[in-house]
């Protein structure tokens, strides 16, 4: 099958029987933005490595025994959660900070861990990074959870810490025990992918990494909690921006410098405008995306935008391009590809 | 402009939260008021919509206790993120004595940080500032995200100055009143080389 890349309009020709999952990411090889992408398949039939689904479905049998591993520091939450994984026949070990996850790690290996982003003592993210780095927990599914609803912002967790899903904290306890058993392979996966469902990326380039360093000892300081350690980013805004300025100078070859900078500004404002619009009204976006209304039901905010636009953008450059407009129809495409509507 | 009330003995600073828009500054003031004692603030007055963009401010105060008899109150004041409410945030900006700046730590969102850091600089200027004159510290919020930008690289484009910055996951208060102590000793300090 043929995909497309939403940004930059590149063809890629994927071969869907190479390819286990539903819904895979693929990395645009000419301007680098990851897209998802919903494999359609041939027809059941055409298909060999497909096993043949019954007929009749008796009752699914029970699931088989799983263990996970849970780390939440509020021990409430903690036990919500816990009592909703047991609900779904999972034994469920407990932990409140990085620590005991680590000391249990170390006697016992669970079939998933699941982690608060920041935990006590040491960060989900950090023992993310930790357990990939180990040969004997490599079949160890993760997950974890970040404290913020920002999903749009959020890179896949597999990209970063080598976790393979990332839930929203607000529907951890309806979310989790499907994907958790999605993750394990004890169903097979949904029909539509929330945008939190683990997701396959492409494989990435093990880069050597440093050895892991000593368990940073978080001073216990209440009421204040400790300030973090930085994570150990791999993403930089830095390349990010001047990827976004060779861009520019690529697609206007026939402008001057200074012309180049004025609508690379230009550019910018736009992208700042149409990610404030989306921030702001996720709702807004997905319903207007999906029901074809998108320009009617954030028309003021758009308004408000094209206002801003006008009055900092000069003129010369707002006769020849209107980036504010590309840049709406390139979030409805994005959002497009992320909802699977063609 | 710190407002001094030499009848009722009482000092009042004002601080404003400046940032990008869902960067963390209504959280800052919220884990501020949250965890402050009840005979040590005001009222927090949130002027939001339900779907919690700030429209005018979020405005905090906050007693510190006296310095040589006199009451310091601390105004803690969040400007709107949104990139077209411009006008609300030159007017919250006015008689500002320090500013925490929040920085969303997230790569996708270091343009819009160094949108809102710009415009705060052209904001002051409109007034006859600058960010030489008014005490400010960085606050880079939501350290625990996956697509955090790394520290080096937000102290290069944020903090050319090098002034105090802290990282911060403001919605567990990790670095919160960190910052909030920096603002108020800068502050305070800038108070004292005026009284002189």
């Amino acid at each position: 099958m043929k995909v497309k890349c939403p940004k930059c309009g590149a063809l890629y020709q994927i071969d869907p029987s190479r390819i286990a999952k539903d819904v895979v990411k693929l990395r645009c090889k000419k301007c680098g933005s990851i897209f998802g992408v919903r494999i359609k398949r041939a027809a059941p039939s055409q298909q060999q490595e497909v096993k043949a689904p019954p007929v009749e479905k008796p009752a699914p049998p029970p699931p088989p025994p799983r263990t996970v591993l849970l780390g939440i520091e509020d021990p409430e939450r903690l036990e919500e959660v816990a009592k909703a994984l047991e609900t779904a026949r999972f034994t469920v070990k407990r932990a409140t900070d990085g620590l005991q996850v680590l000391d249990v790690l170390s006697a016992e290996k669970p079939d998933a861990l699941v982690l608060d982003v920041v935990l006590p003592k040491v960060f989900g993210f950090e023992i993310s990074e930790l357990v990939r780095k180990r040969e004997s927990l490599k079949d160890l599914r993760i997950v974890l959870i970040s404290t913020y609803n920002k999903e749009k912002y959020v890179r896949p967790a597999q990209e970063n810490y080598g976790a393979d899903a990332f839930v929203d904290p607000k529907h951890v306890v309806e979310r989790l025990p499907g994907m958790l058993r999605q993750l394990l392979g004890d169903v097979s996966a949904p029909e539509k992918p929330t945008p939190e469902a683990p997701a396959p990326s492409p494989p990435k380039p093990e880069a050597p990494q440093p050895a892991p360093a000593a368990q940073p000892s978080q001073p216990e300081a209440p009421p204040e909690p400790s300030p973090p350690p930085s994570p150990p980013s791999q993403v930089s805004a830095t390349k990010l921006m001047q990827e976004q300025a060779r861009e520019v100078e690529e697609e206007f070859p026939d402008l001057s410098p200074e012309q180049r900078k004025e609508v690379e500004k230009a550019k910018r404002l736009a992208r700042l405008i149409v990610s404030d619009i989306l921030l702001y009204n996720p709702d807004k976006v997905e319903q207007g995306v999906k029901s074809g209304t998108f320009f009617t039901l954030l028309e003021k905010d758009i308004e408000d935008g094209r206002k801003l636009f006008e009055e900092r953008v000069p003129e010369w450059i707002r006769q020849r391009w209107d980036f504010l407009t590309e840049e709406l129809n390139r979030l409805i495409e994005r959002k497009k590809a992320e909802y699977g509507i063609s | 402009m710190s407002f001094i009330n030499y009848s009722s003995r009482e000092i009042n600073c004002k601080i404003v939260y400046y940032g990008p828009g869902l960067c963390g500054k209504t959280t800052n003031l919220q884990y501020i008021y949250n965890k402050t004692a009840p005979d040590q603030k005001g009222k927090m007055i949130s002027l939001a919509t339900e779907t919690e963009r700030t429209l005018f401010f979020d405005f905090l105060p906050l007693n510190l206790g006296t310095i040589r008899g006199f009451k310091i109150r601390f105004h803690l004041y969040t400007v709107p993120g949104q990139v077209f409410y411009n006008a609300s945030r030159k007017l919250i900006l006015k008689g500002v004595d320090g500013i925490v700046f929040v920085a969303d730590s997230q790569v996708e969102r270091m343009e819009a940080n160094i949108e809102s850091f710009q415009n705060m600089i052209d904001n002051l200027k409109e007034q006859g500032l600058s960010l030489e004159k008014i005490p400010y510290v960085i606050q880079y919020n939501k350290r625990d995200l996956p697509n955090a930008a790394p520290l080096d690289e937000m102290r290069t484009l944020l903090n050319k100055e090098s002034v105090p910055d802290f990282e911060a996951v403001a919605t567990k208060g990790v670095g919160v009143f960190d910052t909030l102590k920096a603002i108020s000793k800068l502050v305070l300090i800038e108070l004292k080389k005026g009284a002189r």
